[in-house]
């Protein structure tokens, strides 16, 4: 049988949480179970780290935890984070986990889990088809169906959120102030994967389940490679100003698409 | 100017005087005067309609079907009418759309008209609605409505460039964009819509890395059309075919560089992303 996440754990947390509130910073109020989709490295580690921090019980997959040597270092650390293997673009793999998971009430299930394509290959005039697939099942398929899948646990749990780590690359207007980057179909997976949770948003309203999307601003990763902008900030800085706004939306805010600043990103 | 003729198929039929001439001019006597356009998904619906009303204005047609065999319709107005020329392409063959750039190469085409697509059947909805989503159909959505058009748009996109017209536009839909009215608030239809979504920034992207070129790409937002499988339904705001793909055609006669990016209804409207 695998081990399930006793539901206590979470409301003992929040017993603790209660006496220390006024010391604590917004996002550990309430504290609950996360799910983080990759989480070996980034944006995904940053947000296991500080939801571990934070006393949360943090669920983080990676596709490959054998080669995910800071996230094993960082659940050796803290015994809150339990690693799950995933790849969020195989239907069948999401199927199995929600059902090892079955029972777990999740808070948060943070679809973060996403690929660039590679820059090299989505140059108009000359663009690589064959990694399409790979974009879209990643990037739009795998929280699609995370969130199908994950319903479930989420809508059992206190918090009931969704969030999707989205990109302004998938904002018609940033595409159309950036015309040299060459992220075609990054850029469309994000403007897909933006339809697709606006809808969601709408069809979970009645599980009470909040959807959002996160812009998590132009984070300095393994993700952008060598590029090195100003207005780049760390993975560290990107989560410490998102975990606030996944801790304060409501229902209100359900379907809306947030820059990591708190303003609202232009589809 | 090419000496080679828009289409040679065109060129043949206009008959034997228009060949003379051009014979005697060094080149063709029509090819400087007749628009070309392709029209993907020719074979019913609005690339039909769009067939029919470029035809009508005695443009030079490119119909593109999956199935020739099948398009009784298309094969019905190409007799009739000799400037339509069918062909044969499924859009998610890379390597079908390859082969047929390969036969038009150094022709020009003044429109591009990326309208094949598809829509799943509106009678069962299960498929794509939340909760029952059928993951087997993700793929063929995606590639056909997203990624065939850029497919598309990158294999003909030196024929555009040298085609006086240099417009090149992809049929979208109300359900591709954003907003209550839109497609947040139509239920269901989860991979049509994100398809389009996609289409729609794939799109945008491609217009600008076509405005150095002076190529237009737009998108185009048919309205409600009432296509050969909805049939007498009644439905609110259904259209006619001909009233729809009129419009558009309007629209693109219209088109400036101003119009980049911009996602343009049948009436003229723009809308919103």
């Amino acid at each position: 049988m695998p081990a399930k996440i006793p539901r206590r754990t979470t409301l003992v947390g929040m017993a603790a949480t209660f006496s220390t509130l006024a010391a604590k910073p917004v996002y550990a109020q309430g504290m609950g179970t996360v799910l983080i989709t990759g989480a070996s490295r980034g944006i995904g580690f940053e947000f296991a780290k500080r939801y571990a921090e934070t006393g949360w019980t943090v669920i983080a997959t990676a596709r490959d935890p054998a080669m995910a040597e800071p996230l094993k270092a960082l659940a050796k650390a803290h015994k809150n984070i339990r690693i799950e293997k995933l790849d969020v673009s195989d239907v069948k793999a999401v199927d199995a986990l929600a059902e090892k998971l079955k029972g777990t009430a999740i808070d948060v299930l943070i679809n973060n889990a996403g690929i660039s394509g590679g820059s090299q290959n989505q140059k108009v005039g000359a663009i690589k088809y064959e990694v399409f697939d790979d974009v879209m099942h990643t990037n739009v398929l795998g929280p699609i169906k995370m969130a199908e899948a994950f319903a479930p646990h989420v809508a059992a749990s206190t918090q009931k959120k969704i969030i999707s780590i989205s990109s302004t690359e998938g904002s018609l207007a940033g595409i159309s102030a950036r015309p040299d980057v060459n992220s075609i179909f990054y850029r469309a997976s994000k403007s897909a994967l933006n339809m697709a949770m606006i809808n969601m948003a709408k069809a979970l309203k009645d599980k009470g389940i909040i959807v959002i999307m996160l812009s998590p601003g132009l984070v300095q990763t393994d993700f952008v490679g060598d590029l090195r902008l100003p207005i780049m900030i760390s993975a560290e800085q990107s989560v410490a100003m998102t975990m606030p706004i996944i801790a304060r939306v409501t229902m209100d805010d359900t379907g809306k698409y947030f820059r990591h600043t708190g303003d609202l990103a232009a589809w | 100017m090419t000496d080679t003729p828009t289409i040679t198929r065109r060129d043949t039929v206009v008959g034997g005087i228009a060949i003379a001439a051009a014979a005697s001019a060094g080149r063709s006597a029509t090819a400087a005067d007749v628009m070309t356009v392709m029209i993907t998904g020719s074979n019913r619906g609005i690339g039909l309609e769009f067939v029919k009303q470029y035809a009508a204005k005695g443009w030079a047609v490119i119909a593109t079907t999956r199935s020739p065999d099948k398009a009784d319709e298309l094969k019905k107005v190409a007799s009739t009418n000799k400037k339509v020329v069918i062909e044969q392409l499924d859009v998610t063959d890379n390597a079908s759309v390859d082969a047929l750039a390969a036969k038009y190469k150094g022709k020009p085409i003044d429109l591009l008209i990326n309208n094949a697509g598809i829509t799943g059947d509106f009678r069962n909805p299960k498929p794509q609605s939340f909760g029952t989503l059928d993951h087997t159909q993700r793929d063929d959505f995606m590639h056909t409505n997203a990624l065939g058009p850029l497919k598309v748009t990158e294999a003909f996109y030196e024929n555009v460039k040298l085609g006086k017209g240099k417009k090149i536009t992809a049929v979208t839909s109300l359900a591709g964009s954003f907003g209550a009215k839109f497609g947040g608030g139509i239920p269901g239809g989860y991979w049509y819509k994100i398809s389009k979504a996609s289409l729609n920034a794939a799109m945008v992207n491609v217009s600008m890395d076509a405005k150095k070129d002076g190529v237009i790409v737009t998108l185009l937002s048919p309205g409600t059309v009432r296509v050969e499988k909805i049939g007498n339904v009644q439905m609110p705001g259904l259209i006619e075919p001909l009233e729809s793909i009129s419009g558009m055609i309007k629209v693109i006669d219209g088109l400036t560089m101003d119009d980049a990016g911009v996602i343009i209804r049948y009436n003229g409207e723009r809308q919103p992303v």
